[in-house]
């Protein structure tokens, strides 16, 4: 780390006290600008330097009691790409920028419709007709400056997936649709990339997290036999209640990942009813 | 000689069944849509049947001890 930015940190921190009585030394958002403008250097870096010196930017003191320093530190160097800007993908983005992760690729080609506007955090009364990405770029902005967002306003296909999640530590899998889902998956397998599956109808949402060797959804649907393009969601719709909760469980996924902690839902479907509060784990066979 | 598989039901085929994991006796050469003729479970677009974690067809024959479950493909996001 840069001297200088040492010294500079070290002189701009102040005293926090933490609900608990605790006392830290904490960066605001004002001290991170400043550094940032008379270093040259992006707000991220400077939050990675203080935490680096065990200052910790006081927007993320509350994650800290449970992630700690170094895990903050690691998210902030992270790199996710989120596949998909709509109900899991808005909610993602979203806990993504809270948690501190400090770099994001976001893919969508879509618009916001009004009929998005029950379910897609991202979707404003005010964006209808406007770019999913575009408000994405915007929310993280309000939310988490620190965080670098490269947004493609593009939809996914075989012939544009790896130019979108070469170089990130993990995909998530926020689509829309079963034939785009297994495209993704192909290319992260190539790429050796964890992908975190989320997928939602009415009140049931399911989850997986699809490491590069796992069979994944290709236990749930094979190339050679019909692949619905869609599940039952086009017929019972999806409320904002379930898109919300399995897009929680896919951050939490990402966040293991990253920080290498807890265990991955591997070769297991997580089944949630959300209504009945019930989750069930299917297996899935692990042979090819 | 009947044989018993287990049955495991998700999301709106519960409510065929008292219980969403259970035992049943079949008859050999039972098909997965012979069980689910015997369960009162209709054939629906949105399904998935698992045996022994693998994805099947209707026509796949069940074997003493199989494990069914019986859920609904979902794709929305």
């Amino acid at each position: 780390m840069n001297k200088d930015i040492r010294k500079r940190i070290n002189e701009l921190k102040r005293k926090e006290e933490a609900p608990s009585g605790e006392v830290y030394q904490g960066l605001s958002l004002q001290v991170i600008e400043t550094i940032a403008r008379e270093f040259q250097i992006s707000k991220r870096e400077v939050e990675i330097a203080a935490l680096e010196n065990e200052v910790i930017p006081i927007k993320y003191h509350r994650n800290i009691g449970t992630i700690g320093i170094p895990g903050q530190r690691k998210l902030l160097k992270a790199k996710v790409a989120v596949i998909g800007a709509g109900g899991l993908g808005g909610s993602v983005i979203e806990l993504l920028a809270r948690m501190g992760v400090g770099r994001m690729v976001v893919v969508d080609g879509d618009t916001f419709a009004e009929d998005n506007l029950n379910r897609q955090l991202l979707c404003t009364e005010k964006n209808i007709r406007k770019s999913k990405v575009t408000a994405a770029v915007g929310r993280v902005g309000e939310i988490n400056s620190a965080v670098e967002v490269t947004s493609h306003q593009a939809f996914l296909g075989a012939e544009n997936v790896d130019s979108f999640i070469t170089g990130c530590d993990v995909v998530i899998d926020a689509l829309d649709n079963i034939p785009v889902r297994l495209i993704l998956q192909e290319a992260a397998r190539r790429l050796n990339l964890p992908l975190v599956h989320g997928a939602v109808a009415g009140f049931i949402g399911e989850l997986m997290t699809i490491f590069p060797g796992d069979r994944g959804l290709g236990a749930l649907f094979k190339p050679d036999q019909d692949i619905p393009p869609t599940g039952i969601e086009t017929e019972i719709g999806t409320p904002t209640i379930t898109p919300t909760f399995i897009a929680a469980g896919q951050v939490m996924e990402a966040v293991k990942i990253i920080l290498r902690r807890g265990k991955p839902i591997r070769n297991r479907l997580r089944y949630f009813e959300v209504e009945e509060g019930k989750i069930s784990e299917i297996s899935l066979s692990t042979q090819p | 000689m009947s044989f018993e598989v287990g049955v495991n039901l998700y999301g709106i085929f519960r409510k065929y069944a008292k219980e969403n994991k259970f035992k049943v006796e079949i008859d050999p050469g039972t098909s997965v849509e012979g069980l689910m003729r015997k369960l009162k479970i209709p054939k629906m677009i949105y399904m998935m049947v698992l045996v022994n974690q693998l994805k099947v067809q209707f026509d796949h024959p069940l074997s003493p001890g199989d494990e069914v479950h019986i859920f609904q493909p979902i794709g929305g996001g």
